[in-house]
C-alpha cells in the first residue's frame, strides 16, 4: 500500500469509518483494506441502517450510491445534515460520472469507482482524514478566538473574576448543570456563552430564552414547540428552544420567573431527555446542555413554594456567583478599555483613552446596573467626546458630579469665588453667589463650553447664557 | 440457446469468466487466503439471491427494478473478477424487461459456470491458510 500505510493523520486516532454498502463482499473487502491500514470500520448493510442510527457520527463515510433500499444521495444528505464537516466518499460504478458529480454537489468530498481498488480507497481516506483534521484545527482556532473574546469581556483582574474564570474552566468539558447567579447586568449570559463556546458543543447552537419575557401561557410552547392547530393561532408547526438547541446549549435566563406548570414539564424533559411539542403526541429525543441564570435567590424561592425543590437540585448542581461591579471596582479600568476599543468602532470615532479624573469618577459610582450600566455610560461618553480622550465633561452629569469633591480646592483667597462652593459651617452664602460659583466652576471644567456646562448644571443652554449675562460673568474662564 | 448469447466470440475472450488477479492480490496483502475464501462465499450467497430477484423482475416487467438489480450484480461481479458475468449484467441494465429474456438465460448459464469455477478454485471447507487450488 506504499506511503498510504503512513498517512499524515494516524488511523488509530481517527474515529470509525462508515462503510455503507449492500454488497457483502465489497463491504468485507473495504473493511479488510481499512483494517489492514489501521483504521476502524463500521459496516452498514444499507441506507436505512444509516438513517436509523443516531449513535456516534463516523469520522469518514464511504457510501455506495447504488444502494437497494434507500437512494445513496439521500444517505449522503442525511450524513451531511448530521455533520456538515464529515468527509463523504462516494463509491460508484464506472461510467456513472454524472451521478458522481451530483454526489459531489450534495456534499461528497471524493469518489472511488468499482471495481474497488485498495490503494485508491486508502488514498481517498487519507486525504479525507487530513482535510477533516485541517477543518478541525480551523474550528479549534476559531473557538479559541471566540472563547478569548467572550471571556475577555467578562473577566477582570480582580480575585473574584479570576476565581470565576477557574470555575468556568472546570465545567467546560462536562455537561454538569450550571446555574449562574448575579444581579441584573453582571454578565450572566456572557458566562453561559463562555461555557458553551469553550466546551465540546461549541460547533452546535447556543440558544437563550428569557423566562421573564414570556407570558406564562406561552412558556411551554416557547420551550417545547407546538404542533399545527395546537391552539388558536398555531397555524404552523413550530420547533421550541429545546429542539433548536439540539446538540448544543440552552440558556434558561431568569429561571426564577418560570411558572410552576412549566417547571413540571421542564423537569420531565430533563428526566426523560425527550420533549413533546404542545398538541403533539410524539416524544422527540433532545440532547441539550442546560445552563440557567437568575438574579433571584432560588433557595428562598423553593422555601416560599414558588420553585420546585426537585428541579432546583437538578439544575443547581454547580452554582456560579457573579459579583456585582461595585464589589470589583478594580476591574473598571480594564472594562472601560475593553468597551472603548469595541464601541469606538460603533460610533466611528477613535477614542483611545480616558482621563484619570474621569476614571476616578467612574470608580465612585455605585453601579446598580453593573457592567451593562458601565457599558452604556462609556457609550454615551464616546458620543459626547470630541477628542481622543474621554474627559470628565464627557461623562453623564450624574457620574460627573461624583468627581467634584475630588477636584483639589485652590488656595482660598479673597475674591476667588472658585476656591470653595461651601464656606465654614456658620457662613451663609447668598444663593446668587452660590449660583455664580457653580456656573464659574462648570465653565472652567468645560473650558468655556456653554453647551457642556449647561449639561453639567442640568439647565438649558439658553438659560445658562441668560444667567451668565445676569451675573455679569465672563464665558472665558478656562 | 447458444446462438442467442449476447456476447460475441471475441467478447468471450475479452471478458474472462473469472480473473483471479484481484483475489490473489488481496491474499498477498493479507498474507493468507482466508479472506479470499470468505469473499467468495459472501459473493456466491449474495449473487445467488440477486439472481433469483432478477428472474422474477424480468418476468414481472419492472424496468426500474431490473436496472437496479442488474446494476448491483454488475458491481459485485466486477469486484470479484467475474468479468463475463459483469458484462452480461451491464447489457441487462441497458435493456427493457420485455426484451431481457435471452440475456436472463445467458446470465443464468454464466452464473452456473462461474459457480463451478469458483468451487473448483476455492473448494468449500478448505483450511483458511491453504494456498489457492489451481
Amino acid at each position: 500500500m506504499g506511503d498510504l500505510a503512513h498517512p499524515k493523520v494516524s488511523p488509530s486516532q481517527l474515529g470509525p469509518i462508515a462503510i455503507v454498502e449492500d454488497d457483502p463482499a465489497a463491504r468485507r473487502m473495504m473493511r479488510f483494506w481499512l483494517e489492514q491500514a489501521g483504521y476502524r470500520a463500521k459496516e452498514y448493510t444499507g441506507g436505512r441502517e444509516v438513517l436509523e442510527d443516531d449513535g456516534e457520527v463516523p469520522a469518514i463515510a464511504c457510501v455506495d450510491l447504488g444502494l437497494g433500499d434507500v437512494p445513496g444521495l439521500k444517505v449522503l444528505q442525511h450524513l451531511h445534515a448530521r455533520d456538515a464537516e464529515l468527509p463523504l466518499i462516494v463509491v460508484t460504478a464506472q461510467r456513472e460520472v454524472e451521478t458522481a458529480v451530483e454526489a459531489m454537489r450534495a456534499g461528497a468530498y471524493d469518489y472511488v469507482t468499482k471495481p474497488l481498488d485498495g490503494n485508491r480507497l486508502l488514498h481517498a481516506i487519507a486525504r479525507a482524514s487530513e482535510r477533516r483534521e485541517l477543518v478541525r484545527n480551523v474550528h479549534r482556532l476559531e473557538s479559541a478566538l471566540t472563547e478569548r473574546d467572550v471571556l475577555g469581556s467578562i473577566i477582570g483582574h480582580s480575585p473574584a473574576m479570576r476565581e470565576l474564570a477557574h470555575q468556568v474552566e472546570r465545567v467546560l468539558e462536562s455537561d454538569v448543570a450550571v446555574c449562574v447567579f448575579g444581579e441584573s447586568g453582571t454578565g450572566k449570559e456572557l458566562v453561559a456563552r463562555a461555557i458553551h463556546s469553550g466546551g465540546p458543543r461549541r460547533r452546535q447552537p447556543f440558544v437563550a430564552i428569557n423566562c421573564a419575557g414570556i407570558p406564562e401561557s406561552l412558556q411551554e410552547s416557547e420551550l417545547f414547540g407546538h404542533e399545527r392547530g395546537a391552539f388558536t393561532g398555531a397555524t404552523h408547526m413550530r420547533r421550541g428552544r429545546f429542539e433548536q438547541a439540539h446538540g448544543g446549549t440552552l440558556l434558561l435566563d431568569e429561571l426564577g420567573e418560570m411558572s410552576l406548570a412549566t417547571q413540571a414539564s421542564l423537569l420531565r424533559t430533563l428526566q426523560e431527555k425527550t420533549i413533546r411539542r404542545v398538541g403533539g403526541s410524539a416524544d422527540i429525543p433532545v440532547d441539550v446542555r442546560i445552563v440557567c441564570a437568575t438574579h433571584r435567590n432560588l433557595k428562598a424561592e423553593v422555601e416560599a413554594g414558588r420553585f420546585r425543590e426537585d428541579l432546583y437540585f437538578r439544575l443547581v448542581v454547580y452554582p456560579i456567583m457573579l459579583p456585582p461591579l461595585r464589589d470589583r471596582k478594580e476591574d473598571i479600568p480594564l472594562l472601560v478599555g475593553n468597551f472603548l476599543q469595541r464601541l469606538s468602532e460603533d460610533v466611528g470615532r477613535e477614542v483611545k483613552s480616558i482621563a484619570p479624573e474621569a476614571l476616578e469618577a467612574l470608580s465612585r459610582h455605585h453601579w446598580p446596573g453593573n457592567v451593562r450600566e458601565l457599558q452604556n455610560v462609556v457609550h454615551r461618553s464616546l458620543l459626547a467626546c470630541r477628542s481622543e480622550t474621554i474627559t470628565l465633561s464627557d461623562l453623564p452629569p450624574d457620574i460627573y458630579r461624583l468627581a467634584l469633591p475630588s477636584i483639589p480646592p485652590r488656595p482660598a483667597k479673597s475674591g476667588d469665588a472658585l476656591s470653595v462652593l461651601e464656606g465654614p459651617e456658620d457662613e451663609v452664602i447668598p444663593l446668587r453667589e452660590l449660583e455664580r460659583r457653580a456656573i464659574q466652576r462648570a465653565l472652567r471644567v468645560t473650558r468655556g463650553s456653554v453647551s457642556k456646562a449647561a449639561k453639567l448644571l442640568g439647565i438649558g443652554r439658553a438659560t445658562l447664557y441668560r444667567r451668565i449675562a445676569s451675573l455679569e460673568l465672563s464665558q472665558d474662564v478656562a | 440457446m447458444t446462438e442467442h448469447l449476447p456476447l460475441a466470440a471475441g467478447d468471450e475472450a475479452t471478458f474472462a469468466r473469472f480473473n483471479p488477479a484481484r483475489m490473489e492480490e488481496i491474499a498477498e496483502q493479507a498474507g493468507s487466503h482466508a479472506i479470499v475464501y470468505e469473499l467468495v462465499g459472501l459473493f456466491l450467497g449474495d449473487v445467488e439471491a440477486r439472481m433469483r430477484d432478477l428472474a422474477i423482475t424480468v418476468h414481472s416487467g419492472n424496468d426500474e427494478q431490473l436496472e437496479r438489480i442488474s446494476h448491483s450484480i454488475k458491481g459485485s461481479c466486477a469486484n470479484l473478477g467475474a468479468e463475463r458475468m459483469a458484462e452480461l449484467a451491464r447489457l441487462i441494465e441497458l435493456c427493457p424487461a420485455s426484451g431481457a429474456g435471452d440475456l436472463l438465460h445467458a446470465i443464468q448459464q454464466e452464473f452456473a459456470a462461474l459457480k463451478l469455477v469458483l468451487h473448483q478454485t476455492y473448494p468449500e471447507g478448505a483450511p483458511s491458510d491453504a494456498p489457492t487450488p489451481r
